[in-house]
């Protein structure tokens, strides 16, 4: 059973299909990797896969459940989750309190309001322990607005995976990284757990083929290309829309 | 050690303003008591009146500071627990503590129904609706004589008994400390526990709170029930101590008022509130007894606020504080 299922799915913006009749299947453990030039459709695709927006025509289904009019926070209750293209944290608040946020999230204690937070023992622990995994307790009390853009892009994916996802989805992670950077976040992607299906959307060429198992292209709403990273790499049609705007191969 | 207690300030003045409650409420008894022996009745009610608005600045922190729900509309959950207490009293005679717990509940639900449509709303219309329905209830109570006595009020509420009368100004004000001090303990443990964290989550950035599956809209509609439920205990404790509520009590001028409390004070900080409260007490009593132009001097107070201590007092203090540390390094 695929663990997500996008079925013929439109939406348009007034006169504008911003995608249009896409199906996409993501199997169990997949990394599949969304590329295409901007304007393709690809963060709008995100959008309504994650439902911050809704679709004009189609459906999402979720481990088999059909979740196309389900809000976010319970789309995310299903096991789905996401990094957001601009980094998306809480900046005026430590990385010990974000990854808190992120991590009391699906516990039962989030909607206690008699206890303090500190007195939850094991979210405490799991907030160590997590941070210690990541490399990151020594930040524990920074300000996430005073980290350094590397550092926040690694803790928009430590704080989605903290939900346990069975889908994640990576909305350019590697964006405005250095190139050494970039190797890091890939490298954190390539570690992730198998029991974590992968819709990564990315520009990054280079990385994006070291990552996918399969690669899906589009150009304006529209799928053109889907196959192996070999496939693809070599695909007339993608040739043909990365010509109109960069070089193949590297970043694009 | 546990981090979330020595987390250094999350830029809100969160870390200096962490105090331990036996030393606060040591230090509320001592005022207090100083107060009941010494001062006369008039400086006891200010005092009193000084806990009361604490109460509701605090309320309204829970809103402005720890959610980033902007209201300019906190009077009508003040002025809807006064007016169901002061109705429920006096024209169907009922027993003042159960007018106050009905009132309160009015509070509770009208927050409940305004919040149904307010929050289809965000920042500046979330306050523009919010004031919308706090004028709405206003004009309700000044054009419907027959009950509310439109602009002349609702005089002649008692005084409750709690096995002693609460009549005198020192005794009264005792009672009131008793009621800051547990709803001040009880917005401490909220605002630190995990839906407290939820509500800062909410505030920094909340389409991020809603990608990790929390439901941004249950948390806010509580915390708004929540905020009503303190600004309706500080509106009933006014109602007893002027013995009266009139249309005031849900005016613009009282919701822009509590605001400047909150943001004079250090929003998201809850006990920059209390700061905030004495202050405009202090303010409103003492410079008008030297001067009729003491609106102005009100006014002067709050834009040299705005100039040189925008994120409020509490957080100038701490940053004072911290670089003077600094310097002795």
């Amino acid at each position: 059973m695929s663990v997500l299922s996008v079925r013929s799915l439109t939406r348009a913006f007034g006169g504008l299909k911003a995608l249009d009749d896409v199906s996409i299947e993501v199997e169990a453990g997949e990394r599949r990797v969304l590329i295409g030039t901007n304007g393709a459709g690809k963060t709008t695709l995100f959008n309504l896969v994650n439902g911050q927006i809704a679709p004009t025509a189609g459906s999402i289904w979720l481990m088999g459940e059909d979740i196309t009019g389900l809000p976010v926070h319970e789309r995310v209750r299903r096991g789905m989750a996401r990094t957001f293209q601009i980094t998306s944290l809480f900046g005026g608040l430590s990385v010990y309190e974000n990854m808190l946020i992120a991590q009391q999230a699906l516990s039962p204690q989030h909607f206690r309001m008699t206890r303090p937070a500190s007195h939850f023992e094991a979210t405490r622990e799991e907030v160590r322990a997590t941070l210690d995994q990541w490399h990151l307790w020594h930040l524990r009390d920074e300000k996430v607005a005073t980290l350094s853009y590397g550092v926040q892009r690694q803790l928009e994916v430590i704080l989605a995976l903290a939900s346990k996802p069975r889908l994640l989805l990576l909305d350019e992670p590697m964006a405005g990284l250095s190139v050494e950077e970039t190797h890091h976040v890939t490298d954190i992607v390539l570690a992730l757990d198998r029991s974590i299906s992968v819709l990564m959307i990315e520009h990054d060429l280079e990385a994006a083929f070291r990552i996918a198992d399969r690669v899906t292209a589009l150009d304006q709403g529209c799928i053109v290309a889907d196959g192996t990273a070999d496939e693809i790499r070599n695909a007339a049609a993608l040739q043909r829309i990365y010509t109109r705007g960069g070089a193949l191969g590297g970043r694009s | 050690m546990d981090p979330i207690r020595m987390a250094r300030a999350s830029g809100r003045g969160e870390g200096l303003l962490r105090p331990m409650p036996v030393a606060g409420g040591a230090i509320l008894v001592m005022v207090v008591l100083a107060v009941v022996a010494f001062l006369p009745a008039y400086q006891t009610e200010l005092v009193t009146q000084m806990l009361i608005y604490a109460i509701f600045a605090m309320s309204l922190d829970l809103l402005v500071g720890y959610t980033g729900l902007p209201s300019l509309g906190h009077s009508a959950y003040f002025g809807l627990a006064a007016y169901a207490t002061a109705l429920l009293a006096l024209k169907l005679a009922l027993p003042f503590w159960l007018a106050a717990a009905l009132g309160l509940a009015c509070a509770v639900i009208g927050a409940f129904l305004f919040n149904l449509l307010a929050l289809r709303t965000a920042r500046a219309y979330y306050l523009m609706i919010t004031l919308a329905l706090s004028q709405v209830l206003w004009s309700l109570v000044v054009s419907w004589t027959d009950v509310t006595g439109g602009d002349n009020g609702l005089p002649g509420i008692a005084r409750p008994v709690l096995g002693i009368r609460l009549d005198g100004a020192g005794v009264w004000l005792v009672f009131v400390a008793l009621v800051f001090a547990v709803s001040t303990l009880v917005m401490w443990t909220l605002v630190r526990s995990p839906f407290g964290y939820a509500l800062r989550g909410i505030r920094e950035n909340e389409e991020r709170m809603k990608a990790l599956g929390y439901n941004v809209w249950r948390y806010k509609l509580l915390v708004s029930m929540v905020a009503a439920f303190f600004a309706g205990v500080a509106g009933i404790l006014f109602l007893s101590l002027n013995s009266f509520v009139g249309p005031q009590a849900l005016s613009i001028a009282l919701s822009a008022q509590v605001l400047l409390m909150v943001l004079v004070g250090a929003a998201g900080t809850l006990f920059g509130s209390i700061f905030g409260a004495v202050a405009f007490v202090l303010l409103q009593n003492v410079v008008s007894s030297w001067t009729e132009r003491w609106l102005f001097v009100v006014g002067a107070v709050y834009v040299l606020f705005a100039l040189f201590a925008p994120a409020g007092a509490l957080v100038w203090v701490r940053e004072r504080l911290r670089s003077s540390r600094g310097r002795s390094r």
